[in-house]
């Protein structure tokens, strides 16, 4: 008979599956990682290619949801996902990735640690995860907006935009009654500095289109330095399908092939893991709980910023906000604050009520003093569950909604929201909306860590009653605070691996 | 110095495709008309100076002005025509070519034939005599969709089902770019001997055949006919006359249809070393390409209305962006097309993304996208003007934008 394929078998290429491949391989472990996706989509293709796609994706209608999501690489990457992933939305848009790098290709490279209240129920220690969160920002880059004047001793900063530093400013200045309101420059994983294989962020804003020089962190780029690891194989075009236990792992995948294993570690993303799972959870009777964060976009004029001229910056978040709403440990919002002169502009011409051209004078005459602010809540606001089709054996539907009385809190939010942005000068514009369950793709929480029962893992990730079994993506994180989760998931992830490449004893070679 | 090339009826059909290709071999081309630079009308005495030192006159011009059944002598095409050549080599141009036609017969039906026929015959009487070459052209195809050419095209694909006279007559088409060549080869080759060509293709076809081919090259499926007697339709054509505002079809052009026997082109084209292609093929080329014509057209003039100057990427890909959001055509008229700043009244809000426009528009901006500089903006005083611009005429545009929804 032959031998595993390796120690470690990871399923999927995101974030999470490369920060567990790290300590894994660092320990000696081999490890085999099945990528759905493959090498295209490189970084060296002109800039019609990455506005519009190579197959001209983004000339169609405006589909009304988020800028992000109508760029030709997210296009490419979910509809790809919602073709072959089998799973659906009902008041829900499932998300997700087969494209090697996962939803890091997507994603709005916004960093956020949690701390000792947010974990409180978590099977896991602080200092654990904070140790995890040195070294993923180590390995990643990350890079702190801030005022040129300003600029800290030895931090790696990025230029804050002019109207960002405006508001900042005008917060230090006016200070809030209560301090249940905080606003900061935000913290990105982008370069400032060229690395090895990257280069420095060129404030050359086109970040929603993929930034060309790799300055945003994308999970691509780690599996350039796994590779060169003799200890790590990457395979492509392996869309994982079925998992048995034997009483290894064996995995197969689309194309028939097979690949074995004594652990497997899981990373395919919240969505992708529970497709995976689908046949050895009880999903049927009631239904997998799905964490995910309720959003709100609300754009923003600040009047004293009328015309003046802006500062060249990067597109991703230029300013995080926090707003406790109640007196729970997780009652608070977080939200990140955008500049709109950095943005593309055609969907925010799409909804004015004005011709395209008369648009556009508009939108350019008032775009540098525009921001736009997203704001999440936490897990807890969400109502969403994962059903199987009766009918069609292997897919899945998300049904998605909001908990009770959350169009209540919602509303007493904006008020309180509304009185901050007065006293920051700002003026809400109409048109502020609230995203349908899913779009922010902070999913989580499906299998939680310290949950008994079948929906449950160990603090080591490992499922209940399927050994060898590890899941080290979101779906284990047991409650979703309203910050940015990759970070996290990252840091977890890696914990997780250092754990597993301490307990597991070394096989002999 | 270039050789002179003298051309009358130089703005016509095939005047014009003969002048650009002469112009294109290096021939120093000299239009004489209406509305060319050497004033001449047919029948005027041409200035002696305007012909001397040309190498050749080619002879399109016809008037339609001429009482059907004149006398020879007040027939200015036939009197005309003999003055220019005489006056051609009195001036001593070496080739007189004069375009005649495949009808051209004593017993022709219609009265283009009978004085295409007569016109040789006098040509061939004059002083004239050894410098003329007369060029019988058959039914000429292809090209800018006017004259008997644009209305055949436009009639076949109208409707499956066409009545029509004329089905039996035999037809043999030429490609306007070969007999723009083969006059060419007529005015300039000096080894061609004076006598009469034929230019056209050398296996005549049925005209019911021919309008098939002309429906089937426009994408379309097959063509029956209806066939009307030529004394019903021609009754119809008198009766046009007669009634007052509906327009009068002249029973000359039915006339043409209806009947002739074909000519032998065989040794002319062999002389001219004229390889003619097949039509079916040379049109579903060219008619292919002219259905994804309009959306060209019209995919230039969003980009224009946007304020680019369009590259051909860029129209390349709004037409295919049209194409696949199953917006093209959009249908926008000749003079939106034309100009295209006037969509400014045919536009709607750009948030009413269901519209046909808004979201044609929308495309053209995402075109342009990749090109677009991001610190080049309008002017303040630019900005005021489009946005109050667009402001004031919002009821007028709520009122118009209903024909492109």
């Amino acid at each position: 008979m032959n031998g595993p394929d390796a120690d470690f078998i990871i399923i999927g290429s995101g974030p999470a599956g490369v920060s567990a491949a790290f300590p894994l391989i660092a320990a000696g472990r081999r490890v085999l990682m099945l990528d759905a996706g493959n090498d295209v989509g490189s970084r060296d293709e002109s800039r019609s290619v990455r506005v519009l796609g190579g197959d001209l994706e983004s000339l169609r209608a405006d589909d009304g949801s988020s800028p992000k999501l109508q760029t030709p690489v997210s296009r490419g990457i979910l509809e790809r996902f919602q073709g072959e992933s089998g799973i659906g939305g009902v008041g829900f848009m499932p998300i997700g990735s087969l494209a090697r790098g996962g939803l890091s290709n997507i994603w709005g490279a916004q960093i956020s640690y949690l701390d000792a209240d947010d974990i409180a129920n978590w099977p896991i220690d602080i200092a654990s995860l904070q140790k995890s969160y040195e070294r993923i920002s180590e390995r990643i880059g990350i890079s702190r907006n801030a005022d040129f004047k300003r600029s800290a001793e030895g931090e790696s900063v990025l230029p804050l935009g002019a109207t960002a530093a405006y508001v900042l400013h005008r917060h230090r200045v006016a200070k809030p009654a209560n301090g249940s309101f905080r606003l900061f420059p935000a913290v990105n994983a982008i370069l400032s500095e060229s690395r090895p294989g990257r280069a420095a962020c060129d404030l050359g804003s086109d970040c929603l289109y993929g930034c060309p020089n790799g300055a945003i962190y994308n999970s691509r780029q780690d599996l350039l330095s796994l590779r060169k690891s003799p200890h790590f194989r990457l395979l492509d075009n392996m869309r994982a399908v079925s998992l048995t236990h034997n009483p290894g792992w064996t995995v197969r995948t689309a194309d028939g092939s097979s690949f074995f294993a004594p652990r497997i570690i899981l990373a395919a993303g919240v969505l992708g893991t529970a497709a995976l799972l689908a046949d050895h959870l009880p999903i049927e009777e009631q239904g997998l709980r799905l964490l995910n964060s309720p959003t709100l976009a609300i754009p923003l004029l600040s009047p004293q910023r009328l015309l003046r001229s802006s500062t060249p910056t990067h597109s991703l978040a230029q300013l995080g906000l926090s707003l406790r709403y109640g007196d729970g440990i997780s009652d608070y919002v977080t939200g990140a604050i955008y500049e709109v002169g950095s943005l593309p502009a055609q969907n925010f011409i799409n909804r004015m009520p004005l011709g395209r051209n008369a648009g556009r004078a508009a939108f350019e005459r008032i775009a540098g003093s525009l921001l736009v602010a997203t704001i999440y809540y936490p897990g807890d606001q969400s109502r969403s569950y994962i059903h199987r089709d009766a009918a069609a054996e292997k897919s899945l539907t998300i049904h998605g909604g909001f908990a009770e009385g959350f169009d209540i809190l919602a509303e007493a939010l904006k008020r309180a929201l509304r009185r901050e942005w007065k006293r920051l000068g700002l003026i809400p514009l109409p048109g502020s909306s609230l995203a349908e369950p899913g779009v922010d793709a902070h999913f989580a929480g499906t299998l939680p860590m310290g949950a008994s029962g079948p929906f449950g893992t160990s603090a080591d990730g490992e499922l209940n009653f399927h050994r060898g079994l590890h899941i080290v993506d979101g779906s284990i994180i047991p409650d979703l605070s309203s910050k940015y989760i990759t970070m996290t998931i990252m840091a977890n992830a890696d914990r997780i691996a250092h754990r597993l490449a301490e307990t597991e004893a070394k096989p002999a070679s | 110095m270039a050789p002179r090339l003298i051309i009358t009826g130089s703005t016509g059909y095939i005047g014009a495709r003969l002048a650009a290709l002469a112009r294109e071999r290096g021939f120093d081309v000299v239009e004489f008309g209406r509305r060319s630079e050497a004033k001449w009308r047919i029948g005027d005495e041409p200035a002696a100076s305007d012909l001397e030192g040309a190498a050749a006159v080619v002879h399109l011009a016809h008037s339609w002005a001429t009482e059907p059944e004149a006398a020879e002598e007040s027939n200015i095409n036939i009197s005309g025509t003999v003055k220019l050549a005489e006056a051609a080599k009195a001036a001593g141009v070496s080739r007189f070519v004069f375009a005649s036609s495949t009808s051209s017969r004593p017993e022709a039906l219609n009265v283009y034939g009978r004085t295409k026929f007569r016109i040789e015959q006098h040509l061939a009487a004059s002083a004239a005599a050894p410098i003329v070459r007369i060029a019988r052209i058959g039914l000429v195809y292809g090209g800018p969709r006017t004259a008997m050419y644009g209305l055949m095209a436009k009639l076949s694909a109208l409707s499956p089902l066409l009545p029509m006279i004329g089905l039996s007559r035999k037809v043999q088409p030429i490609h306007l770019d070969e007999v723009a060549a083969g006059l060419l080869t007529l005015a300039t080759d000096e080894s061609q001997p004076p006598r009469a060509f034929v230019l056209a293709q050398e296996r005549p076809i049925s005209f019911a055949a021919w309008l098939r081919i002309l429906r089937r090259s426009q994408g379309k499926g097959n063509l029956h006919f209806i066939p009307i007697p030529l004394t019903a339709a021609l009754l119809a054509c008198r009766m046009t006359k007669l009634l007052p505002l509906i327009p009068t079809v002249d029973p000359e052009r039915v006339l043409g249809l209806a009947g002739a026997t074909p000519m032998e082109s065989g040794e002319s084209l062999r002389l001219l070393k004229l390889h003619l292609a097949d039509p079916l093929v040379m049109l579903s080329a060219e008619l292919g390409q002219k259905s994804g014509e309009p959306s060209q057209s019209e995919a230039k003039a969003l980009l224009q209305y946007l304020g680019s100057a369009p590259t051909e990427m860029q129209l390349q890909r709004l037409s295919e962006g049209l194409r696949r959001e199953g917006l093209a055509p959009l249908g926008l008229s000749p003079a939106l097309i034309k100009h295209p700043r006037l969509l400014a009244l045919f536009e709607p809000p750009a948030n009413r993304t269901q519209h046909r426009l808004a979201r044609a528009l929308y495309l053209a901006d995402l075109a342009i996208e990749p090109e677009r500089q991001r610190d080049k903006k309008a002017g303040l005083f630019n900005a005021i003007l489009t946005i109050s611009g667009d402001v004031l005429l919002l009821p007028l545009r709520a009122l118009l934008a209903g024909r492109y929804r």
